[in-house]
């Protein structure tokens, strides 16, 4: 027994010294001593308190021992304060620090170890030592209990040391080493975490059992499939498992899609410096060669241009990554430079452009050396652009110096581009007419009363505006510019004076110098118009046959939305109402076309569609400017076709065919157009001339039908020049001839007319009912050659038809259009051939118009630029006139509003201002001496 | 002629417009009105940034969304973009130039 324990005290030193080496607190000092092994060593000899305290210790315990076994000594000098501890416990501790070493060997438990406080393993290490150097020392004296003389001299000591009765000075003095030794640590209570994957095969079948298990159990009563709460246990806490340390680096940095996109373009950017060095070495190549030959010239355009491109880029361009690859580009750059010099040279005689030849190296260097990866496809353009994008997403600092320019005629003629200018060019519009829009428009707006102030004052100071009140015109002399202004000046107090204000101009290139013939506005889009331009003039037409219509819109009156051109001169033109992107034209051929106003082929047109679709689909319709443009329709094929200028067409309701084109020619016939299936016609009237001659007829009193039917009279053919159909009737209509006549005719009889009416004294250019039209109140208006225009009552007997004679003294034009106001029913609107522009209201007057305007050229000049038509604007208080220069005047009107009156009192107001005629007209009759022939 | 080299004609003679400009991404000028210089670059530059930006804004409320159209109006131009894949077209007008 005693042997084992010795054994084991042996082993415990070595284990403590190991754990001491472990623990690098290995004291050189007691390495040596345990070394030694003897107490002669010690330097102190006893003085120190540790020694004093094992002295005391051997004295009060083993003082009958004298031999004292080196281990033994080694043990106890260190153990002295642990006394008391018993034989057991030491023997169980170190036994257990022996098992747990050998453990520590086999697996490395490095956590636990560094766990555990060093101080209590210092504790613990002392602890086993001493419970079994005690022992030891004990067993050892009592077995051995051999003399020694060592142990003579420290019993001597000891005995010395006893009579002194006490610590001498130098002993209490003395610096006392204190060895604090790291021993074996010790794990008191291991528990190793379970840690288990989910791909764990017991956890698998754990979990597959179950699932088997809820087989079974599915049916069963008791079973219930619901989630519920179990109890959370106390968590275990969990060895970590981690996956290889990735380096991360935190910067506290916000990123935004569009920086994320910058560092992408970085990369392509760095590429682009990649370029720019190899293109600056293809240069100093070309430089190098042609330095190297004999009579090297060097074509300093030729560098300069691109040598100043990118020396900007010198500074910022990137070092080269792969410098295996790069050389290998630039050895097949020289090459290519080499081989594209002569050709440089070449082209530098022919005078080619040096920049050419410079992307023609790049490019074929491209090609040869088939540059590696991403590089080798891109072209030389793409080079370029690469080589430029290097300045993009540069801060201010950066900002290019340089404008780049690139040529993309695929990106500029795109489809989107388009759409983009498109937008842009409305915008721009918008801002520079954001308040003629809002007159235009009738908008209440909050700067009214300011604006309005303007106007009076620009009114007053140019006095343009010809402002006529009633009592203005008896003051009006002949000098008429001069009155004009003075009633303007006199009269700008009146109430409600009826004023023009001048909103746009629309006019273009296309259409300068270009004969308006007629407008329309859409019925759809009631700032649609439709302006028809062409020429009259048979002379003309042939130096420019042209025609062209131009469809306007106020969002931008600089340019038409549309243009239609045709092969001859358009003279007349009608939207369709049904329909309202078909617009029928008619030409100084006398053909009738229609279009379809839709750039969208592929849209269902309502009526035209379903009869001419073939014709539509068969021909496309081309929107270029410089090419015309291809009608859904047209009348060339039809040999029955009109065979002069097509003087007006209308479309016309019809309750059982819908809607059909009536037109009035030249030629003096009048036709209907089916366009049901294709153009289909149907003559309705052949226009006869009057058995009297005009001249006869102003002659002969009353001028009437019972004329016509005279025997032995020549039927003449005679041109129309308008037709007209009373709003919402399709069976009769009023045909204007260059005869001067007005005829009523049917659509279904078309041997002669129903009614003429006689009283103009030259071609009668337009015939106008009143929108206002009912059975009491059959009312329509005419204009002539002959300055005036006429008001004409159908319900009144033959012979009275003619109510009014509405000539402006110093109106001594040829009238040539009258529109009445599609608001009020007394007003209307006429234009002559000196440019004036007239309202009048008969209800108020019906001797004086309302209103003359005149267009202005400068603050005091008039511009006298003959009108040729006049237009309402169905929704906005709104007038357009057209002229003979291609120029549609749109004015806002202004003093012509009011309330809104039922259908019933229109018709009154209107009824009632022809009836006050009665007794003007006689007194007018009276005036001028029967001029008009009553 | 295009017609887009004529409506770019167009815009250009309007009154009060100051310049048309086409950047591409890589703030490229396609075509610019503005006599070459720093302003014109910075004008270029600057507006496809922040068309970029309104973009990126209006994307990140509604990622189905996208912009179609910017109008910068300040007291002395009104700056017009038109952007799309591939270039922004800029268009700065002076609304008061008579």
């Amino acid at each position: 027994m005693s042997k084992r324990m010795i054994n084991e005290t042996r082993r415990l030193p070595q284990g403590n010294t190991r754990s001491k080496v472990r623990a690098g607190m290995t004291n050189q000092y007691r390495g040596g001593v345990t070394r030694k092994g003897g107490v002669t060593s010690y330097p102190t000899n006893g003085s120190r308190t540790a020694g004093r305290e094992q002295l005391g210790f051997v004295k009060l315990e083993n003082g009958k021992e004298i031999n004292v076994h080196p281990d033994s000594l080694i043990k106890r000098r260190g153990t002295g304060n642990t006394i008391k501890a018993e034989p057991d416990q030491p023997e169980t501790m170190a036994d257990h620090t022996h098992t747990y070493k050998d453990e520590s060997e086999s697996v490395p438990f490095g956590k636990e170890e560094s766990k555990q406080p060093t101080e209590s393993r210092i504790r613990s290490g002392i602890e086993s030592g001493t419970g079994m150097q005690t022992s030891q020392s004990m067993l050892s004296s009592m077995l051995e209990g051999s003399e020694d003389e060592e142990n003579r001299k420290q019993e001597n000591m000891k005995k010395e040391k006893m009579k002194k009765k006490g610590l001498s000075e130098a002993e209490k003095n003395a610096l006392v080493d204190i060895e604090l030794t790291e021993t074996e640590t010790m794990t008191l209570l291991f528990i190793p975490g379970i840690v288990c994957s989910d791909q764990d095969e017991e956890s698998l079948k754990a979990t597959k059992d179950y699932k088997e298990l809820l087989k079974f159990k599915v049916g069963a009563d008791s079973y219930n499939n619901t989630g519920s709460q179990t109890l959370n246990l106390n968590q275990k806490v969990k060895d970590e498992t981690c996956e290889e340390m990735v380096k991360m680096r935190i910067e506290n940095e916000q990123v935004n899609n569009y920086e994320i996109e910058e560092e992408i373009r970085k990369e392509v950017e760095d590429k682009g410096a990649e370029f720019a060095r190899i293109y600056e070495k293809s240069i100093d190549d070309i430089m190098n060669d042609r330095l190297d030959e004999a009579k090297g010239l060097i074509d300093s355009e030729e560098l300069v241009s691109h040598i100043s491109i990118y020396s900007q880029m010198n500074n910022t361009t990137s070092q080269p990554t792969g410098g295996r690859s790069v050389k290998g580009k630039q050895k097949t750059k020289s090459k290519a430079g080499t081989t594209s010099q002569g050709k440089s040279s070449k082209n530098r005689v022919s005078g080619k452009e040096g920049e050419g030849t410079t992307k023609s190296i790049v490019r074929e260097s491209d090609t040869k050396s088939g540059l590696s990866d991403k590089l080798s496809s891109s072209s030389a353009t793409q080079n370029y652009t690469a080589i430029q994008s290097k300045t993009s997403g540069f801060p201010d600092s950066l900002m290019p110096s340089k404008m780049e320019f690139i040529e993309d005629d695929a990106m500029l003629q795109s489809s989107s581009m388009l759409k983009a200018i498109k937008i842009v060019e409305r915008l721009l519009t918008q801002t520079k007419y954001h308040k003629e829009h809002v007159l235009y428009t009738d908008y209440p707006q909050v700067e009214l009363p300011k604006m309005d102030e303007k106007k009076n004052d620009q009114d007053e100071n140019s006095g343009g505006i010809t402002s006529f009140g009633l009592g203005a015109v008896q003051n009006v002399d002949s000098n008429s510019n001069k009155s004009d202004s003075n009633s303007d000046s006199d009269y700008k107090d009146e109430k409600d004076p009826i004023r023009l204000k001048p909103l746009f101009t629309f006019e273009c290139d296309f259409t300068k110098d270009m004969n308006i013939t007629c407008m329309d506005f859409n019925k759809a889009n009631p700032d649609l118009l439709a302006v028809a331009y062409g020429e009259y003039d048979m002379n003309k037409i042939e130096k420019k046959n042209k025609g062209l219509v131009a469809f306007w819109t106020l969002k931008n009156p600089n340019f038409p939305e549309k243009m239609i051109k045709t092969e001859n001169s358009v003279t007349a033109l009608a939207f369709s109402t049904a329909s309202p992107n078909l617009i029928a034209v008619g030409d100084s051929a006398g053909g009738i076309l229609i279009y379809d106003c839709q750039n969208e082929e592929e849209d269902i047109l309502p009526v035209a569609q379903a009869s001419s679709g073939k014709k539509a689909s068969s021909k496309k319709k081309e929107s270029s400017f410089d090419k015309l443009t291809v009608p859904i329709a047209e009348s060339r094929e039809i040999d029955e076709k009109h065979t002069d200028i097509i003087w007006e067409i209308k479309w016309v309701q019809k309750p059982s065919k819908g809607e059909v084109l009536v037109s009035v020619s030249g030629d003096g016939r009048v036709i209907e157009w089916s366009i049901k299936k294709g153009l289909e016609y149907n003559d309705l009237m052949q226009l006869k001339r009057q058995a009297t001659s005009v001249q006869k007829e102003a002659n002969v009193a009353p001028a009437g039908i019972d004329d016509e039917r005279k025997p032995g009279m020549t039927f003449i053919n005679t041109g129309g020049l308008s037709l007209d159909f009373p709003a919402g009737q399709s069976a009769n209509y009023f045909a204007a001839t260059e005869d001067g006549t007005i005829n009523r005719c049917s659509v279904s009889y078309s041997e002669r007319s129903l009614d003429t009416y006689t009283g103009h004294t030259g071609p009668v250019y337009k015939v106008r009912c009143s929108p206002f039209w009912a059975n009491d109140c059959q009312i329509f208006a005419t204009c002539s050659y002959d300055w005036t225009v006429r008001i004409w009552n159908h319900k009144e007997p033959i012979g009275k038809q003619e109510k009014l004679i509405c000539r402006h003294q110093y109106l001594q034009e040829q009238v040539n259009d009258i529109e009445w106001s599609p608001d009020t029913s007394s007003v209307f609107a006429l234009v002559a051939d000196d440019g004036r522009v007239e309202i009048w209201d008969l209800a108020i007057n019906n001797l004086e118009p309302k209103l003359t305007y005149f267009d202005k050229i400068n603050k005091k000049t008039k511009s006298n630029v003959p009108k040729t038509c006049v237009r309402w604007s169905r929704q906005s208080p709104v007038l357009v006139t057209g002229n003979v220069q291609g120029v549609v005047h749109v004015y806002r009107t202004n003093g012509l509003d009011h309330v809104q009156v039922s259908h019933a009192d229109q018709v009154e107001r209107l009824l009632e201002s022809i009836k006050k005629e009665d007794y003007t007209d006689e007194s007018k009759d009276s005036k001028r001496g029967g001029a008009d022939g009553k | 002629m295009s017609e887009v080299d004529e409506r770019i004609k167009r815009i250009e003679q309007h009154k009060g417009v100051k310049g048309i400009m086409i950047v591409n991404d890589q703030n490229q000028f396609v075509k610019c009105t503005i006599p070459e210089g720093p302003e014109a670059i910075k004008y270029g530059i600057k507006l496809r940034e922040i068309t970029n930006q309104a973009r990126d804004l209006v994307r990140s409320l509604d990622s189905t969304n996208d912009l179609t159209f910017l109008r910068i109006t300040c007291t002395k131009y009104e700056m017009m973009i038109a952007p799309d894949k591939d270039y922004y077209l800029i268009v700065i007008q002076i609304p008061n130039d008579e």
